[in-house]
């Protein structure tokens, strides 16, 4: 507050242009002994920034908008003009690497380049304590000078130069800064009046990564409307290809008019807005939207809120953990060696982000193109210690999208399924884009003494196969005109038989997946093995439903709408009453389905609204690593973000208390820590862990019921009402509904006499204290302080975040009980 | 795509026949009667970072800690005539009479600690088209835990992949716990939340439950999640917290265990005597010497506080394990994920070996003193008896009367035997 009181005073000018952005410059492909000064022209691109503040820079995108790695180091160079009064004033420079800040040309400070670390035996940094606490804490890794500088009132060009990457680091710029700080003021980003204070900068920071996906955003949909026509005239063709199929004819949704014999009760308004948005967004809904739609009168409420959600950008997050379970998506934070994979996670999310239509999103994927640290397609084509890492992606590729299970065939003829050896290892050729040698490990050999193989080997270890495609029943390997690429490689050809309109699988296993998310129950199951004993339901429904999907160029949203706006889904759960004999409606039922793990762990922060507050997945901070050996997967904000903290090294110093309490309870209910094999349905056992987890975790006793300063349920419990409308709200933003009088008077009596004088006056609140700054990191995790350092943190996470003193005691516990019961009862877990 | 889709299926049907008869042999060495050991639980003692042989259970001419290759401690008699350990291990050497020294264990797998750490729990490496489990949940699947309300698999230490159930799903996982003073994730209640309160709370929850319960009759689902929810407050309960309650043992004994890895061992102790079946306890708390048992550099220095640790607390549990007359039915092992070499790196300590590497087992009922296998001067090559991960992990199934040889299904039936052709070290039993 009286810092922008003081900066006003301070008379900063800009330009009127840099008031709101600073240009940034990248330059690639610098020489070497580059010299600073003589960088050619700007060959990386540029982009606006908010001021001499960065927190990474945007992607850079190939021609098709997928996200590729910059060639080796680039240099960012910022500039701006500055015009302050006279007087004696500092610069302040942050940088993880080799950086420079000069004014008028001349060099005024510069910190060294960032010398790579394997051994992890260097001393852990103090917490630097900036010399005025009001100061953002350097980051772990970076560098920070100081330098005096007297203004003569006059304008000065200030320029930053800041070395990222290359020398085989991660692109990470750290928090690289430089601001201009005036005595007793905190330092003010250069280009801004932004105070470099923790809680200012933790804004920036947010504002400038989201800023950042929108120019990605941007850049990548710009650069794939190059493909666009390709698009347009295969899903020409796709449209065409689905008319002979017999059309569904009659009006209103073609759901319903399947299911015109059925008897179907639907269920009250606030279960079907809770079923959709876990449906859709994957988390349950904002209380005051759940309020809104009770008191929407109008009657296309329920179609508005499916569009709404239909459109909401959450629907890209509520699709990861499917996909990266089907696609086994396996990245590992500390050095890879389990079968990983790169984290393309990235790829996926955008794609969904961009609804990019199904045919198109598999085949960017089968190309394995962009970045595969980075979090490109590429990374799909990683599988570390993998022999026969393309036999493993066929495998992963024909069980997600053809429904053809040919994991025998990895090592031997397969005795249950209609493939040989042969027919996996010729697509893993095309994928690789020559013949393919069986590994040693990939066949199956009479020990000495053991019996003999009952299954059957046509190829030995070193056989070579060509590459080429064996599943001609599901697409013959001519396409039509028009489905294949100009130039096409031999991955684009096995993209375009993957996703090609003649492909008698695609759309009806894509669509059978996405019925099966909806509604609980597959047309056809199993969902990935469709050569082996199988139950189908309505046969010419799913043909219905893919001809849909292929008429409307593969958009998943366009059949997920139909489905939604049906009263089918809308039904009350358990067998549809029995229909006339003879219709097909007979053999649907809508079943009771559980939240998957990484809906229980969104919607329950969701339901306090409180943030995760976890480490940043990365356990090289300072970026002194390759990214092949040390990933950074970011801050996660949703559950399919997480990823193991598991490394197999058991020492105390590579732990991470948040993750590790996050990923706990995700793993009890189903979500895979390692992702070695592609799997498409988890276990849905309940185990007593995870109500066990659920009533004791620290992250649902200490954090989603502790009514912290940064809880929802803590500002509710400030609002002067009764005791009814606090718990009317709490039930509304936990079970997405109103209780009856009598949970309301069951809950009201447990708050009991502490309700009255349960507001403490005259307490502040006190911000959050995580996410907590890290020092321990890869270069110093050995060191003993690194071990005790990590020790006392976990002992921190385990005791929850702190109570509000905002409120009494005796009443907080109370209520705390009360969330702690809601989240515990099988009613939150289990979908309306 | 239906006649498509025919052909196939009647391709099955032609071949149902062929599929059946794969379901149905039985390997044909299964016949041979793979030995069957009596013991009922299992106490795994594993050296994260991969522990020198060559300086623990392996010793060698000395080296000198730079450009000479060997061993960097003296070495001592033990209780097996013609046996050396190292001079930090003197109590273990006491008891060696109780263990077998397995000196050629070896694998190929890169020198790397994921994926060697995940073939000694698995027993095979990693693959895209299956999940292997581990040895604690195989054991946990094969044997079930030995009392009511007690989980059959725990591990004291940090969670990780290599430890998972794999294809035999999350009820054949673990329960864990990273350090004594906090007990089992997941079922120990909040310290901060006092009795009544927690009763009280318990009782809200219990009604709201119910509520929800009543409100959807016949759904399997939710029934399932109630019964599960009733397991799980038994699990919780005081019956199995009892275990974690160290101070129930006297000072004297708790002393005699040692540190914060010997209090691990006194747990594993009380855990197996409650029941559980298989307890992996860890030993990398890397702050005594800086890299634990990966002791590359200067890692080397005080490794010998980390080799006089596991001394002591090895002893200490043999000990208490025979006190309580449950050393014969309680094996105890002693693994890592490989060895290093004699020579030493350019800052005093040591790479990985994978050629030939170290292990113990203990009691089990097994017939102890033996020294299987054994290594060239320098602990790199070996020379006598090669042990494989398979046969390792044949002999430790056996010894609990587990079959090795037993074909497990995968969710999707295909037969997965216990061990990859594991045979059993044939002259430890019988």
């Amino acid at each position: 507050m009286h810092g922008i009181i003081l900066w006003a005073a301070l008379g900063v000018m800009a330009p009127p242009e840099s008031l709101t952005t600073v240009s940034v410059e990248i330059h690639e492909s610098l020489p070497k002994n580059w010299d600073w000064t003589t960088a050619g022209t700007v060959n990386g691109g540029s982009f606006p920034a908010s001021a001499f503040g960065f927190v990474g820079v945007p992607a850079k995108v190939n021609g098709r908008g997928i996200e590729i790695d910059r060639p080796g180091a680039f240099a960012l160079h910022a500039t701006a003009t500055i015009k302050v009064p006279a007087g004696p004033y500092r610069f302040l420079l942050r940088a993880r690497n080799s950086a420079r800040i000069l004014v008028d040309g001349t060099l005024l400070a510069e910190t060294k380049t960032l010398v790579r670390n394997s051994a992890g035996h260097e001393p852990v940094p103090p917490i630097q304590v900036p010399e005025d606490l009001h100061w953002h804490a350097l980051a772990a890794g970076d560098q920070e000078r100081i330098v005096p500088w007297i203004s003569d009132g006059n304008a000065h060009r200030v320029e930053m130069w800041a070395i990222v990457g290359g020398n085989g680091l991660r692109p990470e710029t750290g928090e690289l800064c430089a601001a201009i700080v005036r005595p007793g003021d905190v330092p003010r980003l250069i280009g801004s009046d932004i105070p470099l204070s923790d809680e200012s900068w933790s804004r920036y920071a947010d504002e400038e990564a989201a800023r950042i996906v929108g120019l990605e955003s941007a850049d990548r949909r710009r650069a794939a409307g190059a493909d666009d026509p390709f698009w347009t005239k295969r899903h020409e063709i796709a449209r065409k290809e689905s008319e002979r199929a017999q059309a569904v004819v009659g009006e209103g949704n073609l759901i319903d008019r399947h299911f015109a014999a059925a008897k179907l009760v639907s269920v009250d308004d606030a279960a079907f807005f809770r079923r959709l948005s876990l449906d859709t967004i994957g988390v349950i809904p904002d209380p005051k939207e759940v309020a809104a739609y009770l008191i929407d009168t109008r009657p296309d409420k329920k179609a508005r809120a499916v569009e709404a959600r239909l459109n909401d950008p959450r629907w890209a997050d509520n699709w990861m953990g499917y996909w990266q379970d089907v696609l086994a998506e396996n990245p590992g934070l500390l050095k890879p060696t389990l079968n990983n994979t790169g984290p393309f996670r990235r790829f996926l999310y955008t794609a969904f982000c961009d609804n990019l239509p199904m045919d198109r999103l598999v085949s960017e994927l089968i190309r394995m193109d962009g970045s595969a640290l980075g979090g490109g397609p590429a990374g799909f084509g990683m599988a570390t210690q993998n022999d026969a890492p393309m036999a493993a992606k066929a495998h992963i590729l024909a069980k997600a999208f053809l429904a053809a299970d040919l994991k025998c065939a990895r090592c031997h003829d397969a005795p249950s399924h209609p493939f040989g050896q042969e027919d996996l290892f010729a697509i893993a050729g095309l994928l690789d884009g020559k013949p393919q040698v069986i590994p040693a490990t990939s066949t199956v050999v009479r020990q000495p003494g053991g019996r003999m193989p009952t299954v059957s080997v046509a190829l030995a270890a070193g056989d070579q196969v060509p590459a080429g495609w064996a599943l001609t029943d599901i697409v013959a390997e001519s396409l039509p005109p028009g489905v294949l690429p100009p130039n096409a490689s031999s991955r684009d050809h096995l993209a375009a038989l993957i996703t090609s309109p003649t492909n008698t699988r695609f759309a009806p296993v894509i669509v059978n997946r996405l019925w099966h998310r909806l509604l609980g129950v597959g047309l056809v199951e199993p969902l990935d093995d469709w050569d082996g004993e199988l139950k189908e339901r309505h046969p010419e429904l799913l043909a219905a439903l893919a001809r849909e999907l292929m008429a409307h160029g593969y958009d998943l949203k366009h059949v997920a709408r139909l489905i939604v706006n049906s009263e089918l889904y809308a039904s009350q759960v358990g067998p549809l009453a029995p229909a006339p004999s003879g219709s097909a409606a007979a053999s649907v039922s809508i079943s009771r389905r559980r939240m998957s793990a990484e809906q229980v762990l969104d919607s329950m922060f969701a339901a306090v609204g409180k943030p995760f507050r976890a480490e940043v997945l990365c356990l090289d901070i300072d970026g002194r690593r390759p990214p092949s050996e040390f990933l950074n997967l970011g801050r996660p904000r949703r559950a399919w973000q997480l990823a193991t903290a598991s490394n197999e090294r058991d020492r105390p110093s590579l732990t991470l208390p948040v993750v590790q309490s996050l990923t706990d309870l995700l793993q009890v209910f189903g979500w895979r820590a390692a992702r070695p094999d592609p799997i498409t349905l988890r276990e849905d056992a309940m185990t007593p862990l995870q109500p066990a987890s659920l009533a004791n975790s620290v992250v649902v006793d200490g954090r989603i019921a502790r009514l912290s300063d940064d809880s929802e349920i803590t500002e509710l419990c400030l609002k002067k009402q009764d005791p009814e409308a606090l718990i009317r709200a709490v039930y509304l933003r936990v079970f997405s509904r109103l209780p009856t009088d009598a949970e309301t008077n069951r809950l009201v009596a447990y708050l009991g006499e502490t309700y009255d004088g349960r507001i403490v006056p005259g307490v502040a609140k006190r911000p959050p204290m995580r996410p907590s700054s890290r020092s321990v990191s890869w270069s110093n995790h050995l060191h003993p302080d690194a071990t005790t350092i990590q020790q006392d943190e976990e002992r921190v996470v385990r005791d929850g975040d702190p109570p509000t003193a905002r409120l009494t005691p005796q009443f907080r516990e109370r209520m705390e009980d009360v969330v702690w019961a809601l989240i515990n009862s099988p009613e939150f877990i289990f979908l309306p | 795509m239906n006649s498509q889709a025919l052909t196939r299926r009647d391709w099955l049907r032609l071949s149902a026949a062929g599929m059946a008869s794969a379901e149905l042999a039985a390997p044909a060495w299964a016949d041979q009667r793979p030995p069957r050991g009596t013991a009922d639980a299992c106490i795994l003692l594993w050296l994260g970072g991969g522990s020198a042989q060559i300086d623990t259970f392996d010793p060698k001419a000395r080296g000198d800690g730079k450009t000479k290759a060997g061993s960097y401690y003296d070495a001592i008699p033990t209780a097996i005539s013609g046996a050396n350990l190292c001079e930090h291990l003197p109590r273990v050497a006491g008891h060696l009479d109780k263990c077998v020294l397995v000196r050629s264990l070896h694998h190929k797998i890169i020198d790397e600690h994921g994926a060697a750490t995940n073939l000694l729990h698995t027993g095979r490496p990693t693959s895209e088209t299956i999940a292997y489990p581990s040895l604690g949940s195989t054991v946990a699947h094969e044997r079930g835990p030995g009392g009511d309300g007690i989980p059959a698999y725990v591990v004291v230490g940090y969670p990780n992949i290599s430890r998972g159930p794999g294809f035999l799903g999350s009820k054949f996982g673990y329960i864990y716990l990273t350090d004594t003073e906090s007990g089992p994730t997941g079922l120990t209640p909040p310290s901060s939340v006092a009795p009544e309160r927690r009763e009280r709370r318990e009782a809200l929850l219990e009604s709201l439950r119910s509520d929800f319960h009543s409100g959807h009759p016949g759904e399997a689902a939710v029934a399932d999640y109630v019964a599960a929810s009733r397991e799980a407050a038994r699990l919780s309960g005081p019956a199995f917290r009892r275990v974690f309650r160290l101070a129930d043992e006297s000072p004297a004994r708790r002393a005699g265990y040692g540190g914060e890895f010997g209090q691990r061992c006194l747990l594993a102790r009380r855990l197996v005597e409650s029941g559980v079946r298989f307890v992996e306890v860890a030993h990398n708390l890397n702050f005594l010497n800086g890299t634990g048992w990966d002791t590359h550099n200067q890692g080397q220095l005080k490794q010998h506080e980390l080799i006089r640790e596991l001394d002591h607390a090895l002893a200490a549990l043999l000990e208490d394990l025979q006190r309580v007359g449950r050393l014969d039915s309680t094996l105890v092992v002693v693994a890592t994920e490989f060895g290093r070499p004699a020579e030493f790196d350019s800052g005093g300590g040591r790479g990985h070996q994978s050629t030939a590497f170290s292990a113990v087992l203990a009691g089990g009922g097994l017939k102890t003193g033996k020294i299987i296998g054994a290594t060239d001067a320098l602990a790199k090559t070996i020379v006598d008896r090669p042990v494989s991960v398979p046969d390792f992990h044949a002999t430790i199934y056996a010894a609990l009367g587990i079959n090795p040889a037993k074909e497990l299904r995968s969710a999707d039936g295909r037969p997965v035997p216990i061990t990859d052709h594991g045979r059993p070290i044939a002259e430890l039993f019988g």
